[in-house]
């Protein structure tokens, strides 16, 4: 039951990282990125290839390149690589292309990087994928239950740096303009915003953690394969961000919960329908359905967007002797 | 040489079976605006009822028809209960994409849970084949093509010839506009709606038969193709996406002769790519500048 | 081009032009929305851009303000060529355009609106926004206060925290004409800012502009209620079907016959 547990925690703590990283894109930014899973996989293969040995040492699986390298740095350059991603496929179509027809650029991004992957075995194990991805921590020598449990306190913190940087980034004048090109577009250049760059930058933090959810996810699972990324887990995603209620962390946070929390739980609840192939089917329709519901009475989410006030030292003196003046000077 | 055109004959089946999905499609964006990530999998439901039918005795080509209408009635319900209220609540272009992507999930995994995840199949002649050059199609791949033909034929004669194909371009150019000029612009939808999901439905049917089986996830491919096509030709733009098709449906089986068969979807896509990057417009602009999709 | 543009275009002015039309046209496919447009306006000047229904006022005011690109011609801004550069840059040289419909960020505050526009704020940039509040603090206090002042001055102070959303069409108007003057403008391009605004908040705007004006900041104003343009400004420009059709004060314009046909006598 432990062990359940354990799993159960890293997979909504992953989730969470992962759909803040899709709110900075798409509930701050207005960027639909629908090839986001795209750079979880990215993430994820960049940390198994960093962390596997060389190729020629495995005679299971093949795959360019393996260096083998200690934790932290895979999932630093995970980082990287995510970033770089973001900011090359938001260069293709992010930059002339209206919002709707640069999500379809993205959702065929998505789908052209998973027949690359599995056509190409010499590249990453094609469709079977890589697996006997070795974990971090091994030196620390703890029983298997300790060592799960210590991997999701890393974990948790990891998730409270990221949720430090999306706090800083989205309190911030950078997160208002990033709000104002999600509002509306035309009005934000007009003000001199440079709004490709803004989604750019939005592209490269969010491919960043992303990536870092991705590299995560490899390590503990230790396995990763094209099948665990095709674009439907995108919408799982962007399921958790609206149910949630985009813009708003701690909301964002509950819907990666809830919906991760269905798909792990929904395992567990409908056994008795027996068929496993009927139970994933019956979480993805119940996640359509609820994603509908949600659109329709709660269209900004469980926890909404925050109103933002401005408290200045001065602001209960000012305002009043303002008015003052004003209606003095009016007569 | 040889192979070159024996691709090509597999590159005009593709194009064939593309050429009404994607007309479908975009003219159900161009009359409501809304872009329906759900047309795939509700091709896909076509395609399982149109094996259903078969599974019943009915013939194949009778079984094509009752898909092509059942696609047409659930797409005129979808449009109707579904995604105008939403439309009528204000929820914005971004929603309604998000809407379409939930409708999808729910329809997909609907005909898994139904159906299961292995794929059904069709009952197909197992006639001989005829050969033009070094050409070679099946009697079935024949039909498709004709099929696929007669609708982009079709589709232009309403367009061209007939007062409900103006009404319906007059919507699709500024639907204020023409209600205000007296076209019954809620029927022009309905219908819009009802045409795309019978080419939508029809063009399951075809693609079920060009693979010989049907699977859940058979929409999910094909819709990306239906947007390269869509986009290639010009977003909005019936006729470019009747291009579109075709020169889409014939690069996927022409890029399988230098690229090893997984690549070869991938070619497609690149040229949508590097199309969007030259002109993001695609190859007619029209439509794609009116509504300020493309700069 | 017509006889009673030529005096005005010929006289010399004292300063060089804020801005310059120069020959600007734009074809929507087969319609010109704008055809062969040249005017200038002289720093700190009101000038007031009036015609029918679609002449194209709001295409130009586009063309000028960066967002469309005309199919020829020039637009130079204090020096500057803008239809070379990016869009956004007409807003940084210091030239802001409001918009004639929905230019609002409904989904903000309207303080949040106003504090949008400040140029090259501190935690503006993703470092400086890592930095955290104590780095950009102090900064955006400075500019809470002066859009308060703003706000003030547009009576909109209690407005402050609502949604710009939530807002009648004139205070959203008011929004963004308090949001353009946080840009730090040189000149602004206001599209209809008193279209469908009550006759009170039509006043108060069109105060403001007259204060804008003595404050330095040159105006162009598009706009259908004539009664205010002839207060405001003092140079006019009448376009119709794309083309300027007439330019001078307005009494001038007013007199003329084919403007009265293609403008005034159809809104009379
Ligand atoms: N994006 C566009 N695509 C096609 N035609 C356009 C576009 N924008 C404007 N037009 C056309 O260009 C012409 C000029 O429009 P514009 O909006 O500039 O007129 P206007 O003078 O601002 O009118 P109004 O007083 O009604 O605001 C109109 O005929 C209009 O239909
Ligand atoms: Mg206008």
């Amino acid at each position: 039951m432990s062990y359940y547990f354990t799993v159960m925690a890293m997979y909504i703590l992953i989730g969470i990282i992962a759909a803040w990283g899709l709110n900075l894109q798409f509930g701050e930014t207005g960027v639909l990125n629908f090839a986001y899973v795209l750079f979880v996989a990215a993430g994820a293969y960049t940390t198994a290839v960093l962390t596997l040995g060389h190729p020629s040492a495995s005679g299971t699986q093949q795959y360019f390149w393996g260096a083998h390298l200690p934790f932290p740095i895979p999932w630093i350059v995970s980082m990287a690589v995510g970033a770089v991603l973001g900011v090359a496929v938001g260069l293709v179509s992010l930059r002339r292309l209206r919002g709707d027809y640069q999500a379809m650029v993205m959702l065929v991004v998505s789908l052209i990087a998973t027949y690359l992957v599995s056509a190409n075995v010499g590249f990453l194990n094609g469709e079977t994928g890589l697996a006997l991805i070795p974990q971090p921590f091994g030196n620390l020598h703890l029983s298997e239950l300790n060592y799960r449990w210590f991997f999701v306190a890393v974990t948790a913190v990891v998730t409270l740096l990221v949720f430090e940087v999306m706090r800083r980034i989205t309190g911030s004048p950078l997160g208002r303009v990033l709000r104002a090109v999600r509002e509306n577009e035309a009005a934000a250049v007009a003000l001199g915003t440079n709004v490709v760059k803004m989604r750019l930058l939005t592209m490269a933090v969010g491919g960043a953690v992303a990536a870092l959810s991705g590299a995560i996810e490899v390590q503990f699972i230790g396995a990763w394969a094209p099948a665990g990324w095709t674009y439907p887990e995108t919408f799982g995603l962007f399921a958790a961000v609206l149910v949630g209620g985009r813009g708003n962390l701690g909301g964002v946070a509950l819907g990666a919960f809830l919906v991760q929390g269905l798909f792990l739980e929904g395992t567990v609840l409908l056994p008795s329908i027996g068929n496993p192939d009927l139970v994933g089917a019956v979480q993805w329709i119940t996640m359509g359905v609820m994603i509908m519901l949600f659109m329709w009475f709660r269209p900004r989410g469980v926890l909404p967007e925050r109103r933002r006030r401005f408290t200045t030292e001065a602001r209960t003196r000012l305002p009043l002797l303002l008015v003052r003046a004003q209606r003095d000077a009016r007569g | 040489m040889n192979q070159v055109l024996s691709s090509l004959g597999f590159g005009i089946v593709t194009a064939s079976i593309l050429l009404p999905a994607a007309i479908g499609f975009t003219l159900q964006f161009s009359a409501t605006n809304v872009l329906n990530i759900g047309f795939g999998s509700q091709m896909t439901l076509a395609a399982f009822i149109g094996y259903v039918c078969t599974s019943h005795g009915v013939g194949l080509w009778y079984a094509l028809l009752l898909a092509g209408v059942f696609g047409g009635v659930t797409s005129l319900l979808l449009n109707r209960f579904l995604l105008t209220p939403f439309m009528r609540r204000g929820t914005t272009f971004f929603g309604m994409i998000v809407i379409t992507i939930a409708l999808s999930l729910v329809l997909e995994y609907t005909i898994e849970a139904i159906w299961g995840p292995q794929s059904v199949f069709y009952p197909l002649s197992t006639g001989g084949t005829v050969h033009l050059g070094s050409m070679s199609f099946t009697g079935e791949q024949l039909v498709i093509i004709g099929i696929g033909v007669a609708l982009a034929l079709a589709t232009h004669a309403l367009l061209r010839y007939t007062r409900t194909g103006k009404a319906m371009r007059a919507v699709a150019g500024n639907a204020p506009l023409a209600r205000a000029s007296g076209v019954p612009a809620q029927r022009i939808v309905d219908l819009a709606w009802m045409l795309s999901g019978f080419m939508g439905g029809a063009a399951g049917v075809m693609l079920g038969i060009s693979l010989s089986s049907v699977s859940f996830t058979m929409g999910d491919t094909l819709l990306v193709e239906i947007i390269a096509a869509a986009v290639l030709g010009g977003v909005g733009q019936v006729y470019g996406a009747m291009l579109g098709s075709v020169v889409i449906g014939v690069l996927l089986e022409e890029s399988a002769i230098v690229l090893s068969g997984a690549y070869a979807p991938i070619s497609a896509f690149a040229v949508l790519i590097i199309v969007l990057l030259i002109r993001p417009t695609g190859l007619f602009a029209g439509t794609a500048k009116a509504k300020g999709v493309a700069a | 081009m017509t006889e009673i543009d030529r005096p005005t275009a010929g006289a010399p002015s004292r300063t060089a032009p804020l801005l310059a039309v120069d020959d600007v046209s734009v074809a929507f496919g087969g319609v010109r929305a704008v055809d062969h447009l040249s005017f200038d306006v002289a720093p700190g000047s009101i000038v007031g851009l009036i015609g029918p229904n679609g002449a194209g006022k709001s295409t130009a005011l586009k063309v000028i303000g960066g967002e469309v690109k005309p199919t020829s011609g020039r637009v130079r801004f204090d020096g500057a060529d803008l239809v070379g550069a990016a869009p956004y840059e007409a807003a940084r040289r210091g030239l802001v355009r409001t918009f004639q419909l929905g230019g609002e960020f409904a989904r903000l505050t309207v303080m949040e609106n106003l504090l949008v526009a400040v140029p090259g704020q501190k935690g503006e940039t993703l470092l400086g926004a890592l930095a955290g509040r104590r780095w950009w603090r102090a900064s955006q206090d400075a500019e809470v206060r002066k859009a308060r002042d703003i706000l003030g001055g547009l009576q909109l102070r209690d407005k402050e925290d609502a949604y710009a959303g939530d807002l009648s069409g004139g205070q959203r108007k008011l929004v963004e004409i308090a949001r353009a003057l946080m840009a730090r403008p040189k000149m602004l391009l206001l599209d209809e800012p008193m279209a469908g605004v009550n006759r009170s908040l039509a006043r108060r705007i069109e105060e403001t502009l007259a204060r804008l004006r003595s404050d330095g900041i040159a105006l162009l104003l598009v706009e259908h209620e004539l009664g205010s343009v002839e207060r405001l400004c003092e140079r006019v420009v009448v376009m119709a079907n794309g083309s300027k059709i007439a330019e001078g004060d307005m009494t001038e314009v007013r007199s003329r016959d084919d403007v009265l046909s293609a403008y005034l006598g159809r809104r009379k």
